[in-house]
């Protein structure tokens, strides 16, 4: 009984030391720099080629760019009435948070943060009304406002841009990316893209164009157009969905598809195949069904009220 | 001496390997895949929650949908027959109401974002009623079909948004 005894309290001794060991290390990692409220910023750490960067600011701007060293580097001023700023090294990455006491109004000063990471960095960064801007990456991008513009102009692999009010603009990406663009009233641009693409807005704008190579693309808004101005990929799927706006297809050459075009009451316009039908059978709408060239690649376009035009420029 | 079919099998099956070793060493691609899906922290914890909310608050308007009374759609050659929920009454409208409410009492979203996500909640809104209204004149329009799918999505995409950006400037600056 007694031996029990000892080698339950021997264990208990042991467990006890191991989560005090493990809280040790954690509070050692994640040490944290912090800079007062109107200081200027300057801080350099060392950062992982491919680790994570998290970036939480709300108001004012935030400015990634990537560079070939393996640290980052932090620049900027923190604004009036921000507490101050956290940059925590965390185990898989590195974490920079500009603090908000408690209980904040709107009368926060923005901090403009401009960051230097390296290149193939995981990115996320997260505003309130603070604009996003990043550039020459090649990891992968997080980038999402609410009320912020956010641009990204990278090859990065897998992206993710949204804004609830404010302009989403996305130019290049590596070669079969994820894209995913995203806006609820304001407007979305990509351009420059390579793999599968997302584009959104509920009544803004949706704009492709540019040289891209799309496997797939998937753009539609509620009430905004929906312009489509790009060469076609071969073997690509491409679906454009609009409610009340226009959809606007428009080619630099004679595309090689097939084409599913449909309206239920707003025009189709074609200025380079067969005309549109009434379809008769199950609605009053027009449809628009052909194949251009050898038919490489599908394009389904619908829209409720909205106009649709297909053309070669 | 003859032999029954049954120790022909036996004799077979002893000839048999006990094991196969397979063609290549198959942990180390396994054991890669474990260490990226631990090293993975994205999307972060305050996106997960997000995510979560949002989930059940799409999936309970759906069930709401679906389960209130209406006719159905009668599309036997859509793929989007069985997604589409039927037409709506006015029933409908609480949970959406009970959202836009809660948004609009969320003082610390920034006034343009918060005026954005209830215009555009009252857009699609309308834009769903009036493909409800087509597909009930024409239940068997495939494309309207699939633009009320589309829709809900963009509802579904909505209420996410507005999750994350309320948790963004809520939850956050207590964290």
């Amino acid at each position: 009984m007694k031996r029990l005894l000892l080698v339950v309290t021997y264990t208990l001794v042991l467990l006890m030391g191991s989560v005090a060991m493990l809280s040790l290390m954690t509070l050692t990692a994640r040490s944290a720099y912090a800079a007062d409220t109107g200081s200027a910023i300057n801080e350099t750490r060392p950062a992982k080629a491919d680790g994570s960067i998290w970036v939480d600011n709300v108001a004012g701007s935030v400015k990634i760019r990537g560079w070939d060293k393996s640290e980052i580097h932090v620049t900027g001023t923190l604004g009036a009435g921000t507490k101050r700023l956290d940059i925590s090294n965390e185990s898989d990455g590195i974490e920079i948070r500009v603090v908000l006491p408690e209980h904040t109004g709107h009368d926060v000063e923005g901090t403009d943060l401009v960051i230097d990471v390296p290149r193939s960095s995981r990115i996320s960064v997260n505003t309130v009304s603070a604009d996003i801007a990043a550039s020459t990456l090649n990891g992968t991008a997080l980038l999402k406002s609410v009320s912020g513009e956010v641009k990204l102009d990278s090859s990065d692999s897998d992206i993710t841009a949204s804004s609830v009010s404010g302009e989403v603009d996305v130019h290049g990406s590596a070669a079969n990316a994820h894209i995913n663009a995203h806006a609820i009233s304001s407007d979305v641009k990509v351009s420059a893209v390579d793999g599968d693409l997302s584009a959104e807005s509920i009544s803004g704008t949706v704009t492709v164009l540019g040289k891209n190579r799309l496997t797939r693309a998937r753009l539609s808004s509620t009430s905004g157009n929906v312009d489509f101005n790009a060469e076609l990929t071969k073997g690509g799927n491409y679906s454009f969905n609009s409610t009340s706006g226009n959809v606007t297809l428009a080619f630099p050459t004679t595309p090689d598809a097939r084409f599913d075009i449909s309206s239920f009451s707003g025009n189709i316009d074609n200025s380079f195949g067969p005309k549109p039908q009434r379809t008769s059978e199950y609605g009053p709408g027009t449809e628009l069904h052909f194949v251009s060239g050898g038919g490489n690649a599908q394009v389904n376009a619908r829209t409720l009220s909205g106009n649709i035009s297909l053309r070669v420029h | 001496m003859n032999t029954t079919p049954d120790e022909k099998l036996d004799k077979a099956l002893g000839r048999l390997p006990r094991s196969i070793e397979p063609e290549h060493d198959l942990w180390p691609g396994i054991a890669a895949r474990i260490a990226t899906q631990r090293s993975r922290r994205w999307p972060r914890t305050l996106w997960s929650y997000a995510g979560a909310v949002a989930a059940v608050t799409v999936i309970a308007v759906s069930i709401l949908r679906v389960t209130a009374p209406g006719p159905a759609p009668r599309s036997d050659d859509s793929m989007y027959a069985i997604t589409v929920p039927a037409p709506q009454g006015p029933a409908d409208d609480t949970p959406r109401n009970l959202f836009a409410a809660q948004l609009a009492s969320n003082h610390n979203l920034p006034p343009r974002a918060q005026q954005a996500l209830l215009n555009n909640m009252r857009l699609l809104d309308d834009s769903i009623r009036r493909t409800q209204a087509a597909l009930k004149k024409y239940p068997n329009d495939v494309n309207l079909q699939a633009l009320l799918f589309n829709l809900y999505e963009q509802e579904a995409q909505l209420m996410n948004e507005a999750q994350q950006a309320q948790i963004q400037t809520t939850v956050r600056n207590t964290l």
